[in-house]
């Protein structure tokens, strides 16, 4: 007898719930229920929970193991029958939090409990780094493990995925729990053990990918009945084995601001190999056309906007060029539309600085971490045309089969919920996409970082100066200093100034996350020196070395400031963390990224008021400058993800014929 | 990318492996337009157009159900290289096809989603029911039948021979209008009358009725003869301006091939319309003045042939005319795309958006598409602020609610959206701040024409002319008018008598007083030899006779009435009076100085406050009833307010005047508010002749205003007066 996991039953007869964000004036009494919800102070009330909470322990302080277990099983029972009252779920956080104490060493503070009040009450929590994250998410997910139908732990990296899993198994175990992680890598029968654990730690990537990768085959099935009967005539049943997820329940969003809200800027793109695509010697063609082409008077470039636009005799250049070669070049748009991508690759593709080629491919640099990036390539026919350029064999492009995008995609849980470090910025934007109220849970000891106020350079040569004059004072005190930077470029070009000044430090570059994760939680030693992208050794804490503290704690330099306020403040989050002292100061150039992007003619016109010096030009004007251009940035970011919602909303509106696209 | 057409889309995906089909029953016509081809498909189902390009119908054509989509696009790709669509155009191109309805095959059968869409239209539907509540629409019932049964007899009339016999009535009806055209002016005068109204809008309908039947069966004939079907589905009542009037739905005559059919198709109901003219024009002058028949004729004549040719005629407004206009030109949609071609100029040339759509097909029709969208956007707004100002005089809060929903969907929806365009556009991401600032310099320039630059400032009032010296003559004793001076003589103290009167009365009377005192006389003679005493009483009685006989002489010589200044005699009743007899005090007729004449005018407070202030002296005239007349004048005295007797009943709103006045006063000369009196001196001028009562026209002109200003001032005016704040 056939029979079909109630999972995928589920799955397949529900389909995911609607996800269009709410428009017109529904859209208007949202906004203000996220205002008016904004001003309600939830914390003093999550907070005096807590206490509550932390008032049970007594009860179970003298309890055995077994009988703890015992008692876990009873409420697992009442969760799983979704009979669960509030005291119900007060004594489940008691009961976890006597367990973390026994199995991992670590009891909740208040504080944490609160955090995890706040998640199960399906917000976004905002805790500080190093208020311990990990341990929160741990009494939520045990609930949402306890229901029964999956619980997504969603981290930002793969090595913090598996780390957070291995180090709280023993808690989920003992409240008779299973933990899943998924790897990046894992075959589909390992995915679907991983998915089907009560609790399953794994990257936003990852299971976005698994679900567009089950969707895909659930439209092969075409809904329940179909797939019952394929199942049963046992023809193509072997299809809905391979569904690896079992529907999208409730997830715990750690880094909830870097996986909902930087990384939706771009959707997620599942693509394979495509049967009938240009031939690469088209591809070939266009790069050797694009070389005899006359920069001054055939093409133009537009350095600020990246583009290459033919001129009239360059059009005509190009049919003349083409003439003999026929078939495709004979239709004049596509040719022109080739040869202009040749010719971007050419003129604004530099090879180490936006891709390398490396064993006969090329992969392309993310200029944000300076990291590789394998498995991405760049769309319509420009990576072609740079294989095309560097001589390389051209791997043709590959075609979309399902596209989705993080926004529309974490809006399909039941139930979500996050915590991050950095939320309140966000706040509106939490609301408005995801329906996540904010809510900031305080430190559990006051912190006593010092936010010293910026420093602002001309030229970028001065702010390194100032930064290495910098670093080598605090070094003198003892002080460990950490030195956030932007990119990796900018990482070893630091280094490479400090190891002139005879300085020793340690270079981080998000690489290998596993060792980096090690250096940097080694970083608050005495005397340390430890330059970092941003990205590097997300999620772990940098613990203070002896007698660190009585010096005064971690200083952290920022080299640059970032494109949202929040990413800045996650770097001065490094130190003061759970009320060690500390300091932070940012060092900015007019000459940095942020600046020429956002207020170019500003600052090229202080840079002129300045009469060029290389000098100091701190003051209240120039900070209100950069904080304009972070601002200014910010928006630009916002509006960018909402085209992206936006187009998925268009998509679904007109290509609705084509299937759902989720 | 600088192209234009990217031939790739990121979408391209979700339709790739689709294997759809047009619907079976969809017709699919081909036509011309400006030498391009087209083909219109049309959904039987619901009677819906889609017009699609060459290439598009060719990719469309392609569908089969069995090749996939992209497999299409390939070979599209290969026969028409730069002319096939590219893979967005064809992603829109089959969801809008889709969302027509007329796709079938491997679609997901999504039945939410139909649901959704039915909805998705439904509300449409509304919102444009909403936004054009001067328009609406029911329909109620579907001809189809009754058109198929009849088309064979009706249908014979649009041959050659028919259009022969059309002439001939237009013809006959001209040629009987051409005599009466005085009497066709001088009756006009009474279509509006609110007597006539009922019988005006009975005669509109029934006109109407016939204009709609000559769409459908138009339609419907040539519809039958080029094997398209021309099918008539609907036909109801539609509510212009709250007027219910029938209207048919002849859309399917889209799918005729031939232009010609079309446009006849679009002029028919004109056509039966005049033919119904002239037949109600040979009735109106066969029949005799008074009777039922001939004012129902004449009200038919005017409707069917003014009506017709005000609103169905012109072309700017969505009637008949703007249908032939379209085809005429061979520019479909016109009145869309003569917009977006407008927009798309903007865009180019003023935001300098490099890869702006350009809407027009051909070269050709970019000049009308211009020209169109401006008169048509002037045109809209002289008709709808004209059923404003209309509706505002006769239900005025329906009028603001209509100048609401105006002002709201006209300004202030398109200026909102043109602002967020402004500001979120990706198109104009490079040329943001060119578009902003030509925009505001725009907004700016604008503001400037209407709230700096000054125009005059003119306000109209009425007035009465009157002379400034004027004589009223009455009997001063009565008696029988034996000789007259005819009225309209020059006189003067001097001049001629103007009335003599003789009154036998008076004459028995001097006689007898004559007598009287002869009597006395030798009466005083004897008692002066006699007694002294006697004689002395005497003497008093015959100076007190004398007294007398002095009174009776000067009666008698008042009795020949001369004017006290020089001027004209007016006395028009003055024949009838010829040996009546006068009573004393009984008014005969008046000298007035011709020469010297004045205007009195009338205002309400809200001109005389602006007069007082700011007034220029130099007014000019107008001659009401002879608008070829101008004359000026200088104001001479503003006379404080506190009037309410008309100087002349012929302002007040009884006499045709503009005022308003109190209806219980059966004089018509006691006006509803009081006014300020403006004496007026016209400058005289040989040539010209007025006339004392005759009603002028005077236009006063204040210091010059902003249009802003001046607009502002009278809404206010408007609404103080409504709501008395």
């Amino acid at each position: 007898m056939e029979s079909m996991p109630s999972t995928n039953w589920r799955m397949l007869a529900q389909g995911p719930s609607r996800v269009e964000l709410p428009r017109g004036l529904d859209a208007l009494w949202h906004e203000v229920a996220g205002l008016v919800g904004s001003r309600i102070r939830r914390q003093s009330r999550l907070l005096r929970q807590a206490e509550l909470i932390v008032s049970m322990e007594k009860r179970f302080l003298r309890l055995s193991d077994r009988k703890l277990r015992h008692m876990a099983s009873q409420l697992q029972e009442r969760f799983r029958l979704g009979r669960d009252t509030t005291e119900d779920r007060n004594l489940a956080f008691a009961i976890v939090r006597e367990v973390a104490s026994r199995e991992i060493g670590l009891r909740p503070f208040p504080v944490q409990v609160a955090g995890a009040l706040a998640i199960e009450a399906g917000c976004v929590a905002e805790m500080a780094t190093g208020e311990g994250k990990t341990l929160v998410a741990t009494m939520p997910a045990v609930l949402a493990g306890w229901r029964g139908r999956g619980c997504h732990v969603v981290t930002a990296n793969e090595y913090l995925a598996k780390r957070d899993a291995t180090w709280m198994e023993a808690v989920y175990k003992f409240c008779g729990l299973k933990v899943g992680c998924i790897e990046e890598g894992m075959a589909a029968a390992e995915r679907k053990q991983s998915y089907n654990a009560h609790v399953t730690y794994c990257t936003n990537k990852e299971v976005a990918a698994d679900f567009l990768r089950d969707r895909l085959t659930i439209g092969r099935l075409k809904g329940l009945p179909s797939a019952l009967l394929a199942k049963l005539s046992g023809g193509p049943g072997g299809e809905i084995d391979r569904l690896v997820q079992r529907g999208l329940e409730c997830a715990i969003v750690d880094e909830a601001d870097s996986v909902f809200i930087d990384e939706a800027a771009t959707p997620l793109i599942i693509s394979g190999a495509s049967p009938n695509q240009d031939h690469s010697e088209a591809y070939e063609l266009a790069a050797r056309f694009a070389k005899e082409l006359d920069p001054s008077a055939e093409y133009r470039v537009d350095k600020r906007y990246r583009e290459v636009n033919l001129t009239q005799a360059g059009k005509q250049r190009l049919a003349e060029l083409a003439r003999p070669v026929g078939g495709l070049w004979a239709c004049a748009r596509r040719r022109e539309e080739l040869t202009m991508q040749a010719l971007v690759a050419r003129e604004f593709f530099v090879r180490d600085k936006h891709y390398v080629a490396d064993n006969g491919k090329v992969m392309i640099v993310d200029e944000f971490t300076g990291r590789l990036m394998p498995d991405r390539t760049w769309r319509d026919g420009l990576h072609q045309a740079i294989e095309a350029k560097e001589g390389l064999e051209i791997n043709l492009p590959k075609e979309t089969y399902a596209r989705i995008s993080f926004q529309r995609f974490f809006r399909l849980y039941r139930k979500l919920s996050g915590m991050t470090g950095t939320a309140a910025e966000a706040r509106a934007e939490f609301w408005q996409t995801y329906d996540l109220p904010v809510i900031v849970i305080p430190t559990n000891r006051p912190c006593r970082r010092t936010a010293m106020k910026d420093r602002v350079y001309t030229v970028g040569v001065a702010k390194w100066r100032a930064v290495i004059d910098e670093v080598r004072r605090v070094h003198q005190t003892g002080r460990p200093v950490l030195i956030g930077t932007r990119s990796v470029r900018a990482s070893e070009y630091l280094g490479g100034l400090l190891a002139a000044k005879g300085l020793q430090h340690q270079v981080l570059n998000a690489v290998r996350q596993e060792q980096e994760a090690q250096i940097i939680a080694g970083a608050g030693q005495k005397g340390r020196i430890t330059v970092a992208t941003n990205m590097a050794g997300r999620g772990t804490d940098i613990r203070l070395g002896a007698g660190v503290a009585h010096l005064g704690g971690l200083h952290v330099v920022a080299t640059e400031r970032h494109e949202a306020g929040r990413i800045d403040r996650q770097l001065y989050g490094r130190c003061g963390r759970q009320g060690d002292p500390g300091s932070a100061q940012a060092f900015i150039s007019l000459e940095d990224e942020l600046l020429q992007q956002h207020a170019r003619l500003t600052s090229a016109a202080l840079v002129r008021h300045c009469s060029n010096n290389d000098r100091e030009i701190s003051s209240p004007f120039s900070r209100s400058l950069v904080n304009r251009a972070q601002r200014r940035a910010e928006r630009v970011a916002l509006r960018q993800r909402r085209d992206v919602l936006r187009t998925d909303d268009w998509l679904d509106e007109h290509l609705g014929f084509a299937g759902r696209d989720l | 990318m600088g192209i234009d057409r990217p031939t790739f889309s990121q979408s391209w995906y979700r339709v790739a492996d689709l294997a759809p089909r047009l619907l079976g029953a969809v017709k699919v016509h081909r036509q011309h337009f400006r030498g391009l081809k087209w083909y219109v498909l049309q959904d039987p189902a619901n009677n819906q157009f889609f017009r699609l390009s060459d290439a598009a119908y060719h990719f469309v054509a392609m569908l089969d159900g069995r090749r996939t989509v992209s497999q299409v696009w390939r070979t599209c790709m290969e026969e028409f290289g730069d002319n096939a669509p590219t893979q967005g155009e064809v992603v829109n191109l089959l969801s809008q096809l889709y969302s027509s309805n007329l796709l079938q095959g491997s679609l997901a059968p999504d039945a939410e989603e139909l649901f959704q869409r039915h909805q998705r239209r439904v509300r449409r539907e509304v919102t444009s029911v909403l936004t054009n509540l001067l328009f609406i629409r029911v329909p109620l019932w579907d001809p189809d039948r009754f058109l198929d049964t009849w088309v064979g007899l009706v249908g014979r009339l649009f041959t050659w021979c028919g259009f022969l016999i059309w002439a001939s009535i237009v013809g006959t009806g001209l040629w009987a209008v051409g005599g009466h055209i005085g009497e066709l002016a001088s009756q006009a005068s009474s279509v509006l009358n609110p007597h006539n109204l009922p019988l005006l809008y009975m005669a509109l309908v029934v006109v109407k009725i016939f204009h709609e039947m000559g769409h459908a069966f138009a339609c419907k004939h040539f519809g039958t003869q080029e094997g398209t079907g021309g099918e008539v589905h609907q036909m109801g009542v539609t509510f212009l301006v709250f007027t219910p009037l029938p209207f048919v739905d002849a859309s399917s005559s889209w799918a005729l091939r031939s232009k010609l059919h079309r446009i006849v198709v679009g002029a028919s109901g004109m056509l039966v319309e005049l033919a119904i003219a002239s037949i109600a024009a040979i009735l109106w002058v066969r029949t005799g003045e008074g009777t039922t028949v001939h004012a129902i004729a004449y009200n038919i004549m005017v409707i069917a042939s003014v009506s017709t040719l005000l609103f169905n005629g012109n072309p700017l407004l969505r009637y008949d005319a703007y249908y032939i206009l379209l085809d005429v030109l061979e520019i479909p949609n016109l009145e869309s795309r003569s917009r977006l071609y407008v927009y798309y100029l903007v865009k180019r040339y003023v935001w300098g958006v490099r890869k702006a759509h350009d809407p027009s097909h051909t070269k050709g029709e970019k000049g009308w598409l211009v020209f169109y969208a401006v008169a048509a956007m002037l045109c809209r707004v002289m008709v709808f602020s004209a059923i404003i100002l209309f509706l505002r005089d006769k239900f005025f809060a329906i009028g603001v609610i209509f100048g609401a929903i105006m002002l709201t969907g006209w300004v202030l929806i398109p200026v909102g959206k043109v602002i967020r365009y402004l500001a979120t556009s990706h198109a104009l991401d490079r040329v943001r701040v060119r578009a902003v600032l030509t925009s505001l310099v725009g907004v700016l320039s604008l503001f400037i024409a209407v709230g700096h630059v000054t125009v005059p400032d003119r306000c109209r009032i009425e007035g009465v002319v009157e002379p400034v010296e004027l004589a009223v003559i009455h009997m001063k004793t009565a008696g029988f008018v034996c000789n007259f001076l005819d009225s309209g003589a020059k006189t003067g103290p001097d001049g001629p008598t103007l009335i003599e009167a003789w009154s036998p009365k008076l004459e028995a009377q001097r006689d007898q007083l004559l007598a009287e005192l002869r009597q006395l006389q030798v009466n005083r003679q004897s008692a002066q030899t006699r007694e002294a005493a006697a004689a002395q009483i005497l003497e008093e009685k015959i100076a007190a006779l004398e007294d007398q006989i002095e009174r009776n002489n000067q009666d008698l010589q008042t009795l020949a009435l001369r004017s006290p200044i020089s001027g004209t005699w007016v006395a028009p009743d003055i024949d009838a009076i010829s040996g009546a007899y006068l009573r004393r005090g009984e008014h005969v007729g008046v000298v007035a100085n011709l020469d010297n004449l004045r205007i009195r005018a009338i205002a309400g407070q809200t001109v005389a406050a602006r007069l007082i202030k700011e007034a220029q002296s130099v007014v000019e005239i107008k001659v009401r009833g002879q608008p070829d007349m101008e004359l000026a004048g200088e104001i001479e005295t503003i006379m404080p307010a506190g009037h309410e007797r008309l100087p002349s009943a012929a302002l007040g709103y009884a006499a045709g005047g503009s005022t308003q006045i109190d209806l219980e006063d059966p004089s018509g000369r006691r006006a509803a508010e009081p006014f300020f009196e403006i004496l007026v001196v016209p400058f005289l001028q040989e040539e010209t002749e007025m006339r004392p009562g005759q009603t002028m026209l005077l236009r006063l002109e204040t210091a010059p205003k902003p249009l802003l200003v001046q607009g502002w001032r009278s809404l206010l005016r408007l609404f103080q007066r409504r709501f008395q704040v």
